[in-house]
């Protein structure tokens, strides 16, 4: 077998990240920050000696050894040098959209070049294509979170004329139809010529190149997300017959189709092309959509929730019914919780009877409502839900006339879920009407919403104990994974001076929950941390913590922030480098945001919609998680509404 | 074959050339001649350009301004620059002369053509003026014809307006007609009387801002506003809010009258300016995303303090508008026509285009948005044409293109005119070169660019390479391959779009220089549009500057085949820092 490999070459001209992947989630202290030593790079940094020497040369991580190579507090998958190793993301793993495909009648494939004449289909197999004509799988096949094609090519003899030779060939590409050209646009092509030699191509430029021979051979490409430099991108790697291995150049994420199947989940049409009878096609062609670890990826299945007086939409919450008489919610909701409990979904929100854009110059009450519902009836009205306010006042503002007597004194707003020891609590900040310093409040709350809160009150933090901070927003409380007495409690600090910035606090679950004595809170990010897009206020903090059986907890934070004046959500990820109990240090993930108003998953069908905040939960016993975002939805010239809007994601189950 | 030409006369690349080339060209267009007569290689340009290069400060000024009567700031003898210095050293990214300000955002480089070209403060007055609405008596039109009430509408009173709006919506005017966010600035200000008293339980809002939707009138109305600044009366502060959320707040007096200025740029940045002191928020909206919007006041006056006797009062508001140099404001595009590598050129009024098809040079010209299509220049025998360039020297027209002989090499030739065509057997200009691209300055002084051996060089009036040009940051990206160039000189500037390909996309992007040496990336200005005939990419970019701005013609891909299409973008022409 002759291969000629032109991988190196073109990987470095691509700046392919697996030969020169920037080690973005070195963490500043290992990574030999401007004040510290260097590591030496004679040992490869593997035992972290340090010493004055060599300048350092960061170790790789090995993706697949349960250890930290690469000393930046993250173990194999859940670090971001991972991200395009096939150890943390198989396509095998992920769920086949398309199954086998054989050709059959071709009733799953339409005909690239429909002008032209008709490929023919004999026993299964395509033998003879005549013109170059192709035929493609009926719709785009969502690979952004990854995939596989696995196709066989049957070399008959050697059919070429003057050094033009009859082919066949698989093709990944944006566009169904050639028009007049004689080939599909390609992203990624494999062409199987008469004589038996190949060529994998891009965009028609030729990347590598070999012969196999008269005979049967196998072609697969792969594909699984990662990154070219720091943009999101698909890594395909191309096999062909028994042991020929060539890794092509990314795709950028931007250049799949967002058409079809893959309004949501970006991906490419499916082809095989050809030109006369010398390459036959035999039997199935396995088309796999994988479902790999990519955070920019979501997908949309259930209705939004909404609150007001109008119900435009059957899985709207029964906050506020017209017929209670109670409207309490009827003008915003936002700011959403959401948990898997017993097989429920929970979901607490802030809601107000004001309009909220008064607030800007004058005090809006907020209250708090919560309802529960099965994964199953989410698309139904959703009548197990707090008819008036759970936590806050009734109405919770009085600019609408609708206050019998004064204005209540307090605003509670910002609710999140936390179950700890089978108790089922709710988080919220809570300030004056007239102020704006909010403090962190939590109380036991019943699974079932006619119930409500129980027991007291609690003060969980405020500024006089946080005093970098004139007001305590958004808190999320998530289980310490190395010490179920504790728990870390996530918020945002409306900074005195400087940006609004993400901190934890180490909370105790023991009789009163409470700072832990002597643990002052912690910045999330170190200063300094780039990120990205985002300016620099960085707010509503959310977390999903995986591998809690293990040593090695992951805690995927996502957040939100600005980027161009509007909210787009980021995500980090952290692991702790002392223990499972101690804290873990974040680091932004490279290809954020993850989610933008501008986005497909996000903006299809909802022109003008904007993110408000959002709130994510896993359900238990899966790999989905489930964003709800509230958001902004324009109503005509001069009116609007809110809504929850839920998306889904799948995390590849290896990573956890 | 023997190709023909109409002169003997050729261009050619020595540096030692240059000179005698000069004094050859009394007669436009430019030839290059030696004493042989012979025609020489573009290869041998790059090491011409290296020796000009290598000349040292005591060389000849480097490279062609697009616009000389563009100065930077006078010369600083303490820090060793002169003002041709700063030409030269102001996009690249070093502080030269320790003011601890870095390339254009240094005064000394912001009056630049390069430094002003996506400048949301360098920009061109449209229109200035004041409207003192105390005078308004009880009509709003005698003092503001264009205004629109909607909402609960606003009270004219002789101490200004009244907003009325409520708890449940909001009242107020748009005033003048649609503004482009995109490439407008917009500097508003208005002078605001506080309300006599307004407690805890008084909603006394005014809002100063840009509305992009049509509110409609009555009860419950909404205003969207893109940015605004928005005034508590019981609160007596200023907030911006851009989108409706927060940005800053500032306090304001409580009683006496104030005036307040919101500055919004087709960059996306927006100051607020209070008394005497101005408050930046960078890039806080999308333009792009806004599009068109007015003016408005609106507000809400809903006072139960039984002391008030009179609600916050807007007593006069001033508007100035200005067009900007904005890279990424293109118009609607559409497709011109079957074919390829397109070349557009504006001159006395005319614009201009060729591109290719089927193999024959295609000639036409835009009028208005209008495409009429003109004669074809086809090859002969078995040369074949490429790469059609336009030109206008002042006088005449003429058409550059690369004529490939049967054994595949390329010249570089000019064709002559006949009538409003041009003949189909040209002069040699270059040899062994291909893919010309013209341009001219504000004066009318020539350039071309061409692909050599050596890669893309830069050859001036006379036929010798342009001293200091260099192509090779612009033409030089990892990972992505350049689909062609297009060069113009506009609003005091070079304007070089490069098109790039990243797997079956292309897009563009725009380089700047002022005199072709040292280049500003002002990143991605078109890419694909997602649907129609450009839906993959955008490639084969040609540009021309007219008084109204920039027109660009480029071949979009849906990848079933490639059509050429055109785009326009209004811009200043003349801009100066605001």
């Amino acid at each position: 077998m002759r291969l000629l490999c032109c991988f190196c070459a073109l990987a470095a001209v691509s700046g392919c990240s697996l030969l020169n992947a920037p080690d973005r989630d070195r963490i500043v202290e290992d990574a030999g920050g401007m004040d510290a030593p260097p590591i030496d790079a004679a040992d490869g940094g593997q035992d972290a000696g340090v010493d004055t020497g060599d300048a350092f040369v960061p170790p790789m991580e090995v993706c697949d050894n349960m250890a930290d190579d690469d000393l930046d507090g993250l173990i194999d998958c859940a670090d971001f040098d991972c991200a395009e190793s096939a150890s943390c993301c198989n396509a095998d793993v992920g769920v086949s959209v398309l199954d086998q495909s054989s050709f059959g009648d071709l009733s799953d494939w339409n005909r690239s070049a429909p002008t032209r004449m008709e490929p023919t289909v004999m026993g299964g197999a395509l033998v003879d294509f005549a013109d170059p004509n192709g035929v493609v799988f009926e719709d785009c096949v969502p690979f952004a979170g990854g995939g596989r094609v696995s196709v066989r090519f049957d070399v008959t003899g050697e059919t070429c004329t003057d050094g033009d030779c009859e082919y066949a060939a698989v093709t990944l590409s944006p566009v169904r139809t050639q028009g007049g050209r004689p080939r599909l646009a390609d992203e990624l092509s494999v062409t199987v010529s008469a004589g038996g030699d190949f060529s994998v191509t891009q965009a028609g430029d030729e990347s590598s190149s070999g012969s196999l021979g008269i005979g049967e051979h196998s072609v697969v490409i792969s594909l699984v997300p990662g990154f070219d430099g720091d943009r999101p991108a698909l890594l395909p790697t191309v096999r062909i017959g028994a042991d020929g291995v060539f890794q092509a150049a990314p795709i950028d994420l931007r250049n799949l189709t967002q058409t079809g199947a893959c309004a949501n989940i970006g991906g490419l049409f499916v082809a095989v092309e050809g030109r006369g009878n010398a390459i036959h096609v035999q039997g199935d062609v396995d088309i796999l959509s994988g479902q790999c670890t990519n955070p920019n990826q979501f997908g949309t299945t259930d209705n939004p929730l909404t609150s007001g007086e109008e119900l435009v939409l059957t899985s709207s919450l029964s906050f506020s019914p017209p017929s209670s008489g109670d409207e309490w919610a009827d003008e915003a909701i936002g700011s959403p919780g959401l948990l898997f409990v017993d097989g429920n979904w929970q979901v607490v929100a802030e809601a107000t009877n004001d309009q909220p854009e008064i607030e800007t110059t004058a005090a809006v009450g907020w209250s708090i409502g919560h309802a529960r519902q099965t994964p199953g009836s989410w698309n139904d009205q959703w009548l197990n839900s707090s008819e008036t306010p759970q936590l806050g006042a009734q109405p919770p503002s009085c600019w609408d006339g609708t206050c019998p007597g004064a204005p209540p004194a307090d605003k509670v707003r910002d609710p999140s879920l936390f179950e700890g020891a089978d108790t089922l609590y709710v988080l919220y900040a809570k300030s004056a009407l007239n102020d704006d310093a909010y403090s962190i409040h939590i109380q036991e709350l019943d699974e079932e919403p006619s119930v409500g809160p129980i027991g007291p009150e609690r003060l969980v933090l405020d500024v006089a104990r946080e005093t970098d901070c004139r007001s305590l927003r958004d808190p999320f409380l998530v289980s310490n994974p190395g010490d179920a007495a504790n728990a870390w409690l996530f918020f945002t600090c409306v900074a005195r001076t400087g940006d609004t910035h993400l901190r934890m606090q180490n909370l105790t679950l023991l009789v009163t929950i409470r700072p832990v004595e002597g643990e002052p809170s912690l910045p999330v990010f170190a200063p300094g941390t780039d990120f990205g897009r985002f300016g620099g206020e960085i707010f509503n903090p959310e977390v999903v913590v995986d591998r809690t059986d293990g040593t090695a907890p992951v805690f995927r934070l996502w957040f939100a922030g600005f980027i161009d004046g509007e909210v787009a959500i980021g995500l980090a990820l952290g692991q702790p480098k002392d223990g499972a109990d101690q804290a873990p240090t974040f680091q932004p993930y490279p290809a954020n945001p993850v989610l933008e108003a501008s986005m497909p998953a996000f903006s299809n069908g909802c022109v003008g919609c904007s993110i408000e905040s959002f709130t994510v939960a896993r359900r238990t016993g899966t790999a989905d998680l489930r964003f709800l975002v509230a958001r902004k939805v324009p109503i005509g010239e001069s009116g609007r509404r809110f809504e929850l809007f839920p998306l889904d994601q799948v995390w590849n189950p290896l990573s956890l | 074959m023997t190709h023909l030409t109409s002169s003997p006369l050729v261009w050619f690349a020595f540096a030692a050339c240059f000179v005698g080339c000069g004094d050859a060209g009394d007669t436009y267009p430019p030839v290059g001649v030696d004493d042989a007569g012979e025609t020489f290689d573009g290869g041998m340009a790059p090491e011409d350009v290296g020796a000009g290069a290598d000349g040292g400060p005591e060389s000849s000024p480097q490279g062609l301004r697009a616009d000389p009567s563009r100065v930077a700031g006078e010369a600083d003898p303490d820090v060793g620059l002169d003002a041709n210095d700063y030409v030269l050293t102001c996009a690249d990214g070093e502080d030269n002369d320790g003011s601890g300000i870095i390339d254009c955002e240094d005064a000394r480089c912001a009056s630049l053509g390069y430094c002003c070209t996506g400048n949301g403060d360098c920009c061109t007055d449209t229109s200035v003026g004041t409207m003192d609405l105390t005078l308004c008596g009880a009509d709003l039109g005698s003092c503001a014809p264009t205004a629109t009430p909607f909402g609960l509408g606003l009270e004219t009173t002789a101490e200004g307006l009244v907003m009325r709006g409520d708890a449940f919506g909001e009242g107020g005017a748009l005033f003048g007609a649609p503004i482009d966010l995109t490439t407008q600035r917009v500097e508003l200000s208005a002078t605001i009387s506080p309300p006599q008293t307004c407690g805890s339980d008084c909603l006394e809002t005014t809002v100063l801002g840009l509305v992009s939707n049509l509110p409609e009138t009555g009860a419950g109305v909404l205003a969207d506003s893109e940015v605004a600044l928005v005034y508590s009366g019981s609160q007596s502060r200023l907030m911006l809010l851009v989108g409706g959320r927060e940005q800053g707040r500032h306090d304001v007096p409580r009683t006496d009258d104030f005036t307040v200025g919101l500055i919004v740029r087709p960059t996306g940045d927006v100051s607020v300016v209070l008394g005497s002191d101005t408050f930046d928020y960078e890039t806080v909206f999308l333009p792009s995303e806004t599009g068109l919007a007015r003016v408005a006041l609106y507000g809400r006056a809903r006072n139960t303090d039984a002391g008030s006797l009179s609600p916050a009062r807007v007593r006069a508001l001033s508007t100035r508008l200005s067009l900007c140099d904005i890279p990424t404001a293109w118009s609607e595009r559409s497709v011109l026509a079957e074919g390829e590598t397109p070349t557009v050129h504006s001159a006395g009024g005319e614009v201009r285009v060729a591109w290719m098809q089927n193999d024959v040079v295609q000639l036409g010209r835009i009028e208005g948005e209008t495409l009429v299509v003109g004669e074809t220049v086809r090859p002969l025998g078995d040369e074949t044409f490429e790469d059609p360039e336009l030109d206008h020297d002042g006088t005449n027209w003429h058409l550059y293109l690369t004529v490939r002989r049967a054994d595949g090499s390329p010249t570089i030739e000019r064709m002559p005119a006949e009538g409003d065509s041009f003949g189909n057997v040209g002069t040699v200009v270059l040899r062994d070169a291909f893919e010309p691209v013209v341009a001219r300055t504000e004066g009318g002084l020539f350039v071309m660019a061409a692909q050599t051996s050596a890669g893309w060089t830069v050859y001036q009036e006379g036929g010798s390479v342009l001293p200091g040009a260099d192509l090779h940051v612009p033409t030089s990206r990892d990972g992505e391959s350049v689909g062609g160039l297009a060069l113009s000189a506009h609003n005091g500037a070079w304007h070089l779009h490069v098109a790039y390909r990243r797997g079956t996309r292309t897009s563009l992007r725009l380089f700047v220089s002022d005199a072709l040496v040292v280049w500003r990336d002002l990143g991605e200005v078109l890419s694909g549009s997602g649907q129609g005939f450009d839906a993959l990419g955008v490639t084969a970019p040609a540009s021309t500057s007219t008084p109204e701005g920039l027109r660009l013609l480029y071949v979009g891909d849906d990848g079933m085949g490639a059509r050429v299409g055109t785009t326009f973008r209004v811009a200043a022409t003349e801009a100066g820092i605001i």
